[in-house]
């Protein structure tokens, strides 16, 4: 991981505090499910991952390569066929909120304003009301939604009710943020300025995020290590450290090399992917 | 998008509705107002029909007599009470039937273990029509008012129910996969997330119970009450005072118009959510 200031001394420290602890161990975990057919699949195959507190992991691959599924096992909803997963040394017994998830298509409930949506994530700390509020607002601000506190879902476009989702995933101050797919249905230019903020946010907070995506360029540009799935059975196929520094500014995305060659490693590997998968 | 410009449009938006409703208002109660030509026809054609003597008018009191009936009743003071003993039965049993229905309608729309053991019990028992009932009623309750609150009770349950279950029932997993996910508790999962979620099923449920309820009460005041709607027209049979027998027919679909308006009303005001600009 590289360090946001360019003191030795800063670095030295940061790499201290963020990489010498780790958040997950997913150890030798395969994920076995019954089809329509009652035929089992394997989902998962030997799994094995280290995710370093404070790290940005990205995890890409084709669809059915099972990486929804890893994501369902780090928050909670599933349980390992064999093999374990690990937080901070603890085997993961069930979902909490300590690892909040940024649901694909948002998932905000629609009856509820932006505010309660956020305040949801609070619901299991026992909060006073003028605590709760200072904590939504603070989020409200963070997410650059002020004056849209009372506003309902439907009336936000795409981008807008991500940020709620991302402000309901942080308001419970999670070890952990969790996200599927989370920029998948907006276009391309929010999606480019929604990848900016949530690194700025990542930076700011330190929290360990995981991200699922089909997309190439928001893996390399937002992450410390890509982890690259195949599928049939799913599986890790290679896993690719992005060793560009930080901040990352948009313009990388057009002019770094080491950027784009990142970018083409990645996509050279999911196109064997791929292709392996067709031919199944 | 910045928050003035959301604002203002909504605002203008709001504005320009408001100026076009005042426009319209009178063509669009007349444009209303064809739908009810049929109801107003029927008792024209009944009035010409009994004065031209194509119907008997004995078995058929023409609606200004009908009418006069009303009236009679409404000045003697009877009408009233037996129409607020009706009414405030209906209350009773319909405020039970929604505690239960609703309350039985979540438990069992999320516990799919408990509802399989249950749902069996309650679709046999469903299809006994109220009046099926009446009898047993007597027998446990006595005549009077407790019947009468069984029976409607009994009546408004199963809309209110079975709708309640169904809504419960198709809440979206993902809704379900976030409250677990943030870690909500119990309380705060129904208040926020299958109350509101359910609450269209709800309300609709309500409005076919009250119906309902209102039909029991009828249906219970016939035989096992000695005031309300129902017991005045089958006194009113005994004394062969046709007119009354209809009076009070009319009086009873009267208010189980409203109640059915009112429930309407309640309904598109709770469920309405905020539309995509």
């Amino acid at each position: 991981m590289k360090a946001l200031s360019p003191s030795p001394v800063d670095n030295a420290w940061l790499v201290h505090c963020c990489m010498s602890r780790l958040m997950f161990s997913v150890r030798g975990v395969s994920k076995h499910f019954e089809n329509r057919d009652r035929k089992p699949f394997s989902a998962l195959q030997e799994i094995d991952l280290d995710i370093q507190a404070g790290e940005f992991l990205s995890i890409i691959g084709p669809s059915g390569c099972g990486k929804t599924t890893l994501l369902n096992l780090v928050a909670g909803f599933i349980k390992p066929t064999t093999g374990v997963v690990l937080k901070e040394g603890v085997e993961i017994s069930g979902p909490g909120p300590d690892r909040t998830m940024m649901f694909q298509d948002y998932a905000l409930f629609p009856w509820l304003t932006v505010a309660d949506n956020i305040a949801f994530g609070l619901g299991a700390q026992k909060l006073r009301r003028k605590e709760r509020d200072a904590r939504v607002n603070h989020f409200i601000s963070l997410v650059g939604l002020d004056g849209f506190d009372k506003a309902y879902p439907a009336q936000l476009s795409g981008g807008m009710r991500q940020r709620v989702s991302i402000a309901r995933a942080l308001a419970p101050d999670p070890d952990v943020v969790l996200m599927d797919e989370p920029f998948a249905a907006l276009d391309s230019l929010t999606r480019d300025r929604l990848q900016e903020e949530l690194l700025a946010i990542w930076s700011r907070t330190r929290k360990t995020f995981l991200l699922i995506t089909h997309n190439v360029e928001e893996a390399v540009f937002l992450s410390d290590r890509v982890i690259v799935m195949e599928s049939r059975p799913g599986r890790i196929r290679s896993v690719i450290d992005v060793a560009i520094p930080r901040p990352r500014f948009p313009e990388i995305r057009v002019r770094d090399p080491l950027f784009l060659n990142l970018k083409h490693e990645v996509l050279d590997l999911l196109g064997g992917v791929t292709r392996a998968a067709e031919r199944h | 998008m910045s928050v003035l410009q959301v604002g203002g449009y909504s605002q203008d938006r709001e504005s320009a509705e408001r100026n076009v409703g005042r426009t319209r208002s009178a063509a669009f109660v007349l444009s209303k107002a064809r739908y009810y030509v049929p109801l107003m026809m029927l008792p024209i054609l009944w009035e010409f029909a009994v004065r031209s003597g194509l119907v008997n008018g004995n078995l058929f009191p023409p609606p200004s007599t009908i009418a006069a009936a009303i009236m009679d009743l409404a000045r003697a003071g009877t009408l009233w009470r037996d129409v607020s003993a009706s009414i405030l039965r209906v209350v009773v049993g319909f405020s039970v039937a929604t505690i239960a229905g609703v309350g039985f309608g979540l438990l069992l729309g999320r516990l799919p273990v408990l509802s399989r053991y249950v749902i069996p019990l309650i679709e046999v028992v469903r299809p006994i029509s109220v009046i099926a009932w009446i009898p047993i009623a007597i027998l446990w309750f006595g005549l009077g008012d407790r019947p009468a609150w069984f029976l409607i009770s009994l009546g408004a349950f199963f809309p209110i129910f079975t709708s309640t279950y169904d809504g419960a029932r198709s809440l979206a997993d993902v809704y379900v996969r976030v409250a677990r996910c943030f870690g909500a508790p119990r309380s705060l999962f129904i208040r926020q997330v299958l109350l509101p979620a359910t609450l269209p099923h709800i309300l609709t449920g309500m409005r076919i119970g009250l119906g309902t309820g209102w039909t029991c009460v009828i249906a219970a005041e016939l035989v096992s009450a000695t005031s309300g709607l129902g017991y005045m027209i089958q006194l009113a049979r005994t004394t062969i005072e046709t007119e009354k027998v209809l009076a009070g027919m009319m009086v009873i679909g009267l208010i189980g118009f409203v109640m059915n308006s009112l429930m309407l009303l309640v309904e598109r005001k709770l469920s309405v959510r905020p539309a995509a600009d």
